[in-house]
Order: C-alpha cells, then structure tokens, then sequence
C-alpha cells in the first residue's frame, strides 16, 4: 500500500496521477497533506513536479479519455471534497478501461461522483459571478470579499476581467486566503492575508443605499416567499451581499 | 425630489413585470464595458422568491392612458416622477461597475403620444451604448402605436425588446384598457419578429451584420383578472411562439391594485394557476405538446392538484407503461417525472449499459412520479396498479400538498442557466 504526496497544485497533482498510472501497485491515499500518523504498513511517497511528467500526463487524458473529462477532472480538483484526490483517480482509473464512453457511465459510482462535484463546483463559479459584490475603494479600485464553498476563483476571473475590462478589480476570498487580481491587463491569483481594510470612496455609501432602496421596492409583497428566495440565495452567501445587508 | 425617492417609485411600479432574463443574448464587445452571457445571470433573489439580474425601473410612472388593472393609471393619484437619460445611464453603469446587475430592463408610462416617448427610450438606449460603451444587457419595452423606423432604430440598441398583451383577448382588452387596440400590439412584435429573421440571414453571409434584438422579444399576460380559460390563453400563447417567434410569454397572477368595477376582487393572487401555466407553456416549448393535447373545449381549465403533464399521462393510460431500455427519446419525455435533462441522461447511459431500476435513481428520475408509467426490463414498480382513478388520487396528494407550501415559480428560471444546453432545457 503506497500513499503517494504532491504539492497542492493542480499541476503536481496530475504529475502523481501520472506517477499512480505507471506504477500498478495498491495505491492506499493520494495527498497534498503529509500524514500525522503514518500506517506501518503503507510506504510513503513524495511526487515531484515535472513539466515533462504533467504533459505526458496531460497527452495521456486527452488520448484516452472523452474530451469532457479534463474539465470534470479540473473542477472536481477545485472542489472541497476531502476524498476529491481519490475521486478523481478512481475516474481516470476506470476511464482508462472503458476509454471515450467514460462520461456516458453515469450509473457508475465514481463516474456520478465525479459528474456530482463537477456540477456542484460548476453551479458555485455560476452562481458567484451573479453574487460578487464590488465597492469602490478610495485608490479607484474595486473589492469584492467572498467566501465560497469550493475554490472557484480560478473559475471566474475570465468573466469579470471581459465585463470590467477598464476596471481594476480584487475578489478576495477570506476562506481560502486568496485574492483574484485584476490590473486592466490580465487577471491572477495571489495569497492575501485576512486583515484587509479597504477604504470606500466617498460615494460607495450612497450608491449602496440606491441599490438597497432598489431591491427593496422590486419585491411584491403579495407574493412573499422566504423559502424560495432562501432556496435560490443560501443563508451562507448573504454575507458579502450589499442588498441583504 | 431625490434619487432614492425617483427610485423607490420607479422600480415600485415596474415591479409587476414578470421577465427578469438576462438570457439569449451573447453580445461581446473587446474592450467595452460589459458583456451579455448567454446562459444569463442571476444577481440576487427578492424577498418574494423572484430573481433580480436586471435593473428593472420605469423612465416614468406617468401615463397618458388609463388601463383598469394598472397601479399607474391616468386616474389614480399617486406620486409621479422620472427618470433622465443622463440618470438613467448614471445608475445602470455604477450598479453594472459593483456588479449588481447585469444590465437594464427599461420600461415606461405613455408621456404625451407613443413616439415621443419611444424617443426618449432611444435616446438612454444610445447614450448607454455610445457614450458609455455600455455592452451589458439591454431590455426595452415598445410602445404600442411607435412608428416602424422607431421600433428599427430601438431593435439595433436593445438585446430584446418586448411589447405586453397584457390581456389573453380583445374583448378583455377594451373593457380594462380601452385605449389599447390588440392590433397595435400584435403590430410591432410581427415588425420585430421580420427584423429577426432578416438580421439572422444577414448574420449567415455578412460577418458584421448590425444586431437586431439578438435575445428575440418576449411578453407577458395577466392571468386571472379576466374570464378566458387555460385553454384560451395556452392557445394564444402557442400562436406567438409560432408565429412571432415570441422566445418567453410570461403569465402573471392578478394581483389588485386598483378598485374597479370591470375588476373581480381575489383575496389572494391566483399563484397556482399561474404555476400550472407556467408547467403547460414548458410543454409547449420543450416537449412537444399541443395545447389541444392538455386541454379542450369540455375541459378548458388545467387540473390544479397534479401538473399538466401528468394529467395529459392519467389520460392516455394506453400508452403506458413504456420500456426506458427501448423508449425512443419523445416518448421517454412525455412519461411523468422524466424532463428533458433525464430522458437525455436516460438516452445516453443505456448505450453503454441496460438500466436496471435502482439505475434511475441515479439518473436523477423522479420516480415518485415516473415509476407508475414505466417498466424496466418488462418489470413495473409501481405499488399499485396503473388505474387512473387510484393514480390520480396517489399523485395529486404527494405533489398538491408541496406546492401549496412552497409555490415553485419556474417563471424565475430563465436566468438562472449556465450554459446553451440549459437555456433549452430549463435548468442548471
């Protein structure tokens, strides 16, 4: 039994699937978190990045997997599942069996899992492009802070960076501790430490107080209904909401 | 008076226009600011459960007409105020910058005749698109009785245009809004659907066609304020998906806003009518129904404790039990709890594989529903015998009973989907 460790990123991970599908033994657990407590029977093993290893790797998944598959992969990865590594390779695993129609195996276990967080990180990533709240700082820059469930911000810099294309933006994730950054030119990810403290401009109060005053005048009372409205906005991302503030 | 009032009033009486989509339109400029999705985006939700992804307000809550089931009628005395093109493009450009919204439903009472205010409504549409560079979402209603070069000029700014019915027919009309002729209604959505067809031929053979409305048109009728039966205003609705090419009719409850003696006095929106309605259009539009399938003469209202399909399925009890191993694809839609999504989901797997029951689940069939309509290698699973009687009585209890308690709007979905493949599917 072998417990295979890489990096964290993305890229190291696809070099220890790689790593995995060339070694045919028992693979127990494939981690980016070293183990506290390491199982007398299993044999560690640390997977470096290698650029010749993760296009190997990449030409491997294209070759033999349907096309779709490299999203499902990428989402799934971006996902906070905890047993998402071992997801993920169990699908390459079996996809390496039954080649083009993996996606078609949806009654498959691990096909279904894959297509259930693929879809969950997908809906997030869709749902914070509409969530996203920016204020306007003093400098002229605008801040956004959110705090998703799944790691989606590599999912949403191309929409915002093509609507606000004049405009210099960060989406700060305090969850994760990581800031999407967009200077008019092109967008990328970065650590950020929790204690920001933006200053608004002048005018944020006012344009907020427009927005609040907007959304409470569209609603029909006659037809309120918190369930569906809880349904479509969950509790947990009101937060950041300017309007449910 | 100040903003936050305008704005209070404005949006207050825009409020009950149903379409919030921001779906269907793909517009995407380098460099300017904004950019159509065409799956749409959804903002935020209000608090009665409808979706917020546009700026929804009227340019003015003054209106020259007087229709009866209208909060901004001639004779009702009610703030008035409104809105400048400058003010106009102020908010929708700063909400745009925080994403708040993902562009503008314009709309607005009739200021002196139709084209003067058609020319203020072109006049915010260009300001937004050339000063501004705006490239978001643009909706804008017409005015019934605008001259055609206006309704061409506002077609090339706009992302959909929209002109109500308001009511399902001409009778209703000139009692509740005698100055509205349904003529100068169907009018200009036969002026836009031309402008459509002629734009998407162009598009095929010049590489910039100038757009015309790339979202199409859509509209929206009062349900319940009036006489007309299910079946009227489902064939009606069928006829502007045909013949205009109309992408959305929307149905609203009546909610009262005015005492009239032409009006009928509900204690509550009729909410679950508008629902059943709203289930039949989707038939309609995704699967292949006809509104003589749902309903007919002798039975012209649909059945408010199971949906429309299921009712049509209770009474073409010969069809079923279909075999989801060997079903082509029309006839797995038209089994109650498989929607466009399962049966394709259905369609796909079983090329790999035969389905066995549990395998359903998975495919995410509602077999709460389904199971009493189907076989799966030859074997039925229903619990009880496929009697229309027993069956009507098993599904209206389960189904009824959840949406009295949470009243599912569907109308909201539209803009809510991600991608191409939801936005003909209705769902994410």
């Amino acid at each position: 039994m072998t417990v295979y460790i890489y990096d964290g990123s993305f890229d190291g991970f696809l070099c220890c699937i790689h790593v995995c599908l060339q070694n045919a033994g028992d693979i127990e657990l494939i981690t980016c978190k070293p183990q506290e407590q390491s199982s007398l029977f299993s044999e560690e093993v640390f997977v470096e990045y290698d650029r010749d290893v993760l296009k190997e790797c990449i030409r491997l998944i294209d070759a033999r997997l349907p096309k779709t598959a490299r999203k499902h992969i990428y989402y799934v990865f971006l996902s906070s599942a905890p047993e998402r590594e071992m997801v993920i390779w169990k699908y390459i695993q079996f996809g390496f069996t039954v080649g083009k129609f993996l996606d078609r195996h949806i009654t498959d276990d691990w096909v279904r899992q894959v297509h259930l967080l693929s879809r969950k990180v997908g809906c997030e990533a869709h749902r914070m492009h509409g969530f996203v709240r920016f204020s306007r700082l003093k400098e002229g820059m605008y801040y956004a802070r959110i705090s998703p469930d799944h790691n989606v911000l590599p999912l949403i810099g191309k929409h915002f960076a093509e609507r606000l294309p004049d405009q210099r933006f960060m989406i700060h994730d305090v969850s994760r501790n990581l800031a999407l950054l967009y200077d008019t030119r092109r967008w990328f990810i970065t650590d950020m430490e929790l204690h920001y403290n933006p200053h608004e401009s002048n005018d944020e109060a006012y344009y907020k107080s427009l927005w609040k005053q907007y959304f409470e005048s569209i609603a029909i009372k006659e037809r309120a209904n918190d369930k569906l409205q809880r349904q479509f906005v969950p509790l947990r991302y009101r937060k950041y909401m300017t309007e449910m503030q | 008076m100040l903003m936050l009032d305008k704005l209070h009033i404005l949006a207050d009486s825009a409020k009950y226009d149903a379409s919030c989509a921001s779906s269907g339109s793909s517009r995407n400029v380098r460099g300017k600011l904004g950019k159509a999705s065409v799956g749409g985006v959804c903002h935020s939700w209000s608090s009665d459960g409808r979706c917020v992804s546009l700026l929804k307000i009227l340019m003015t809550n003054a209106c020259i007409y007087d229709c009866a089931y209208c909060l901004n009628r001639r004779s009702n005395d009610i703030p008035r105020a409104m809105l400048s093109p400058d003010e106009i493009c102020e908010l929708t450009v700063e909400f745009y910058r925080k994403n708040y919204i993902e562009g503008l439903f314009l709309s607005t009472g009739i200021v002196k005749n139709a084209d003067y205010t058609m020319e203020l409504l072109i006049q915010t549409a260009r300001k937004l698109r050339k000063e501004h560079n705006f490239s978001g979402y643009l909706h804008i209603k017409l005015i019934p009785g605008a001259s055609e070069e206006l309704i061409d000029i506002l077609g090339r700014y706009a992302d959909r245009v929209s002109v109500n019915i308001e009511l399902p027919s001409q009778q209703s009309l000139s009692i509740l809004a005698p100055d509205k002729k349904l003529d100068a209604i169907l009018t200009p959505m036969k002026q836009v659907k031309e402008s459509i067809d002629t734009y998407k031929a162009e598009k095929k053979t010049l590489r910039r066609a100038p757009l015309f409305s790339p979202a199409g048109q859509s509209t929206q009728l009062i349900v319940g304020a009036t006489p007309e039966s299910d079946m009227q205003i489902l064939v009606l609705s069928s006829w502007l998906y045909k013949k205009v090419a109309m992408k959305r009719v929307y149905y609203s409850a009546y909610i009262p806003v005015n005492n009239d003696k032409n009006l009928p006095a509900l204690p509550t929106p009729p909410l679950l009518r508008e629902h059943r309605l709203y289930q039949a259009d989707w038939l309609l539009r995704f699967y292949d129904f006809e509104p003589d399938e749902l309903l007919s003469p002798a039975n012209p209202n649909l059945a408010t404790e199971v949906d429309p399909k299921t009712a049509w399925a209770l009474a073409h009890l010969d069809r079923f039990p279909v075999e989801v191993n060997v079903a082509d694809y029309n006839t797995l839609l038209r089994v109650p709890g498989i929607g466009v999504q399962s049966a394709r989901r259905i369609i796909r797997s079983r090329k790999v594989k035969r389905l066995r029951y549990e395998d359903l689940n998975k495919l995410r069939v509602v077999l709460k529903r389904a199971r009493y309509f189907i076989t799966v290698h030859g074997r039925y699973h229903g619990d009880m015998a496929c009697d229309e009687q027993l069956l009507f009585k098993r599904l209206a209890t389960g189904f009824g009973s959840n949406v009295n308690s949470s009243l599912i709007q569907l109308d909201l979905f539209d803009s809510l989907f991600s991608d191409r493949h939801s936005v003909i599917t209705g769902e994410l």
